[in-house]
């Protein structure tokens, strides 16, 4: 019954999609930037503002508009602060002595994400691959999905010191 | 048929169509992608611009796939083509097939043994001028793809209509044909095989999603009616039909063609079509 009666209700706008694809697709027809390139512009752009102002990743967005003739990107990007504020959520612990990321990396695709201040290391970072970003990110992630806040950040290899 | 018509008299030697006093006018009918129907927009602005009492060539540029004169139920009458008129084997008198049920419109049919790359761009375009001599529009159906054969398709028009469908991919490929297109022939849109109550359900593209990416004058919105395809099946253009609410879209797409001042209307859904919508989602 709930079935019929969203169905008979319900508008599950198919089309939006067709037109967010369309719009992509045309885009990198009409400049000849991939799909890729466009992200890959996107965080760059996210990461350099990132420097001065918090923004909320998130809600980033990076569209192109054809005009006229050309093509005008729109960046909108919601600021939530200044970088040296203090943020809302308690910030990751990180185990002592441990290396730490010295980069944020920046994914639109989640909402929740560390602030970026927090991740700001003093340590050196010279010892750190790919693989210790993605392990690093990963485990970030999980501590601030956690309640504590607490899930320590380790080596990718050492076992965890929480377990 | 729509009408009881009498029995068309055997194949007698038909006159040369008389020139006319003003010369004709080109338009090839495009879309870059394939199946969103560029044929059928042919045969039924042709039928309705020659219901109209104007003198009608209708030339099939798709050599190798010819479909005009299925579509037009003239199959049966081909005897010459295109090819043979531009290599000089018989007259273009000769080649081009009156439809009786449209006694001022022809078809100069595609060869369907050939292919696109036989055609010489420079004697397509003489062709054209040639039937322009002879009719008032000369309606090129414009063969899918972006390469030779649109190019002979597009080299004798004076002006271009695109048809484009609203899906993605026939909005991507219309934009590139835009694109292609000689802007001397300034491209006017019909959005074919709407769906109104897809598109009032958030479900299909609207026409004002299509043309914000196009922006092209309008010229017609003709939509998805399961009777476009049943008068395609019997080869009869949905144009000649009175009662058809298409056919209508189709009339009034050939009013605009020729200058009258008729606002684009937008189709309705039909009471079935609401009705499968509301439980089919479709």
């Amino acid at each position: 019954m709930f079935d019929l009666f969203s169905r008979l209700f319900k508008r599950d706008g198919s089309s939006a999609t067709a037109k967010e694809r369309l719009r992509l697709v045309l885009l990198s027809d009409h400049l000849s930037l991939s799909p890729d390139t466009v992200e890959a512009l996107k965080r760059d752009l996210i990461a350099v503002i990132s420097r001065y102002v918090k923004v909320d990743v998130g809600l980033c967005d990076v569209s192109f508009e054809q005009q006229a003739a050309t093509v005008a990107m729109h960046a909108n990007i919601p600021i939530l602060g200044m970088q040296n504020e203090r943020p809302a959520v308690a910030p990751p612990t990180y185990a002592k002595g441990e290396p730490r990321r010295n980069q944020a990396s920046i994914h639109s695709s989640t909402g929740e994400r560390p602030y970026l201040d927090d991740l700001k290391v003093t340590t050196p970072a010279a010892t750190m691959t790919e693989a210790d970003v993605a392990h690093v990110d990963a485990a970030t992630n999980e501590a601030l999905n956690s309640s504590e806040h607490s899930a320590p950040i380790t080596k990718p290899n050492a076992p965890s010191s929480a377990n | 048929m729509y009408d009881a018509q009498p029995e068309p008299q055997p194949a007698a030697a038909q006159p040369p169509p008389k020139p006319a006093t003003h010369r004709g006018h080109a338009i090839v009918i495009t879309s870059g992608k394939g199946g969103v129907g560029k044929t059928t927009t042919t045969a039924n602005v042709g039928a309705a611009l020659a219901a109209r009492g104007a003198k009608v060539a209708l030339v099939d540029a798709d050599v190798g796939l010819r479909n005009l004169d299925i579509v037009l139920g003239l199959e049966s009458r081909v005897r010459y083509h295109l090819l043979d008129v531009i290599e000089g084997k018989v007259s273009l008198e000769d080649a081009l097939i009156r439809d009786k049920r449209s006694p001022t419109m022809s078809l100069l049919a595609a060869s369907q043994t050939r292919e696109k790359d036989d055609v010489d761009t420079e004697k397509m375009r003489a062709l054209i001028e040639q039937l322009r001599d002879h009719f008032d529009w000369v309606l090129i159906d414009c063969p899918a793809g972006i390469e030779a054969g649109f190019r002979n398709a597009v080299v004798g028009a004076q002006s271009a209509i695109v048809v484009c469908t609203p899906e993605v991919s026939s909005v991507r490929d219309a934009d590139r044909v835009v694109g292609l297109l000689p802007h001397s022939l300034e491209p006017k849109l019909i959005v074919n095989r709407l769906r109104p109550h897809l598109v009032r359900r958030g479900k299909m593209l609207s026409v004002e999603d299509v043309n914000a990416i196009l922006r092209l004058p309008l010229l017609g919105i003709v939509a998805d009616e399961p009777e476009v395809v049943m008068a395609t099946n019997r080869g009869e253009p949905i144009a000649l039909d009175p009662r058809s609410q298409t056919g209508a879209s189709y009339r009034s797409i050939a009013a605009r063609i020729v200058g009258e001042n008729v606002p684009v209307e937008r189709p309705k859904t039909g009471f079935f079509a609401r009705l499968s919508a509301l439980f089919g989602g479709r």
